[in-house]
């Protein structure tokens, strides 16, 4: 209630947001691959006319606000549409964690809703490795760009990194070649 | 009086009461605890940079530039009376302040350090010098050009316009011999200058800005005109196959690298500089010249020679149509000390122009000076 009230209180104060309104939600993946650990971000931006809808789907009960066990429901279905594997097999991402902006926000056209969540791994760093990231949720909006990024220690140690993503955009494949060690 | 009337006037003073109590905590919480408070309400704000910072550093020895720069960043700090030096001054280890820039207004994102519209005009004046000094005469134009940009917006609420709330902050004392940081900008600007003796980098560096055309000094100015003239120059001098491979997407993405965003790589994609001609190569080097350039004749011949040395490993991406009006499509510039991005926004509603773009620089090896300042 405490919440809910402080949240109606900044709305009453805020007034209008007017910066950098969006009008079509946007959705970005960003892949940040590393020898022991694959993170995944997503960023999901509702358009200034659907981020009230958007925000009430998130808000299971309508109270105006998302709690945790909302914004976290939320986060658990966005992450069931979206896979990640190393080699081929299939990796478990692990402890997703939430941002969701306020019903005021959101509506706003900038407010971004971020979900991250990561996998342990254990790559050989003499061995090429290929990843592959796929996200298929589309109840919000049906493009995702999907980016990878590479941490300092696997950029510098494999020569050839090459990656591909699908015609929609919602995969790609990356593949970590010729690594340093190998070569020396 | 009816009971029931009386009873209602109690409820309604009772919940007014309870109100002014949670909006005096509310107003003293967002006073006391900007950030936190932002991101609890807004979920927007970014956490400090996650970088290591060692506690004590060798002594490097300076060149001209940098002797210049802290001459200008004296004269402006002595300038100042106690309270205004306390508010621009910080810790060099102080990454919360570091990473505490933003392509949002200020209210939205609160800002530390000095605020703009507190400074006479003689501070102001010392302000502006010490910007001449850091940035090239066509940088400190876009920083001007900017400045007049945002105030040609209507002033805001919550969400706060105009180049009053624009600040300036120095992270550690400025020094010929030892690490500090330099910080200016606001809503769509973002300078971040670590120096260290002779080095300096410029890294990350928000630019671009809304609106992007507006009259400056009685002429048409749009911004990012030579970024998006060099892009579109390249992209136009490919071949259709090496176009095939270039071009990425029908539709601009949105930013990679804003606020927030430190420690990883992002994958290069695109024409890599080893398949462009001898022809294209500097129109390549035209388009990263158009942003370093803003950086000072120095330290710009430093950064640009670091990118010349790797330019067959850097890569030029697009997403858009190849004919899209001038600046309505997202490129970017991969190297290996390098990454520069356009993005524009707002261009899916067909306007005739493109009037809000974000352009960041990033060198992912010394983002913050971090190759120098990690123990």
């Amino acid at each position: 209630m405490f919440r809910v009230l402080l949240v109606l209180l900044t709305c009453l104060a805020c007034g209008a947001v007017s910066s950098h309104p969006h009008d079509n939600v946007q959705q970005q993946a960003m892949v940040s691959i590393g020898f022991e650990r694959i993170a995944i971000k997503l960023l999901i931006l509702p358009s200034y006319d659907e981020g009230a809808e958007i925000h009430h789907y998130i808000d299971g009960d309508s109270d105006g606000v998302v709690s945790v066990d909302e914004a976290n429901g939320f986060a658990r279905e966005v992450l069931a549409g979206a896979k990640v594997s190393l080699n081929g097999q299939p990796l478990l991402l692990r402890e997703p964690r939430i941002k969701v902006p306020s019903a005021e926000h959101a509506s706003s056209g900038t407010g971004v809703i971020q979900i991250e969540a990561d996998a342990l791994v254990s790559m050989s760093h003499i061995e090429e490795h290929t990843v592959v990231f796929e996200i298929q949720y589309d109840k919000l909006s049906d493009g995702w760009f999907v980016q990878p990024f590479y941490d300092f220690e696997l950029n510098r140690n494999y020569l050839s990194k090459n990656f591909a993503r699908d015609a929609a955009g919602h995969r790609v494949h990356v593949l970590l070649a010729s690594p340093r060690i190998r070569q020396q | 009086m009816n009971p029931i009337v009386s009873k209602l006037l109690i409820a309604v003073v009772a919940l007014a009461v309870i109100l002014a109590v949670l909006f005096g905590a509310m107003v003293f919480t967002w006073s006391q605890f900007p950030r936190a408070a932002a991101s609890f309400f807004l979920g927007v704000n970014t956490g400090p940079v996650p970088l290591s910072v060692a506690a004590r550093f060798d002594q490097r020895s300076a060149d001209t530039k940098t002797r210049a720069i802290v001459s200008r960043a004296q004269v402006f700090l002595g300038s100042l009376d106690n309270e205004q030096r306390d508010a621009a001054s910080y810790e060099f280890s102080d990454n919360a302040q570091r990473s505490n820039w933003s392509n949002l207004p200020e209210g939205m994102i609160p800002r530390g350090g000095l605020m703009l519209g507190t400074l006479s005009a003689a501070q102001r004046g010392n302000l502006d010098d010490l910007l001449a000094e850091i940035m090239s005469e066509k940088g400190f134009l876009n920083t001007a050009y900017q400045l007049a940009a945002e105030d040609t917006l209507p002033p805001g609420g919550f969400a706060k316009y105009g180049t009053e709330f624009y600040y300036v902050a120095f992270l550690g004392e400025p020094s010929e011999s030892q690490p500090w940081m330099f910080q200016f900008g606001g809503h769509h600007l973002a300078l971040n200058v670590t120096v260290y003796g002779a080095d300096v980098t410029f890294s990350p560096m928000l630019t671009g800005g809304q609106p992007l055309n507006f009259q400056f000094d009685g002429n048409n100015v749009f911004i990012t005109e030579e970024e998006t003239r060099a892009a579109q120059r390249l992209l136009d001098s490919l071949t259709p196959e090496q176009q095939s491979v270039a071009i990425r997407g029908p539709q601009p993405i949105d930013l990679l690298l804003g606020p927030g965003e430190f420690g990883t790589v992002v994958a290069p994609e695109g024409i890599p500089g080893a398949q462009l001609t001898e022809d294209q190569k500097p129109l390549l080097v035209a388009l990263i010249d158009s942003r370093l350039d803003f950086i000072n004749e120095d330290d710009n011949a430093a950064a640009m020679a670091r990118v010349l040395s790797d330019l067959d490993e850097t890569y030029f991406a697009w997403w858009g149509s190849p004919t899209a009006k001038l600046g309505f499509a997202y490129f970017r510039v991969t190297g290996p000390t390098l990454v520069l991005e356009y993005a524009p926004q707002d261009v899916d509603e067909s306007p005739s122009v493109t009037d809000h773009a974000h352009s960041m620089y990033r060198d992912p090896t010394n983002d913050y000076g971090s190759a120098w300042v990690a123990p």
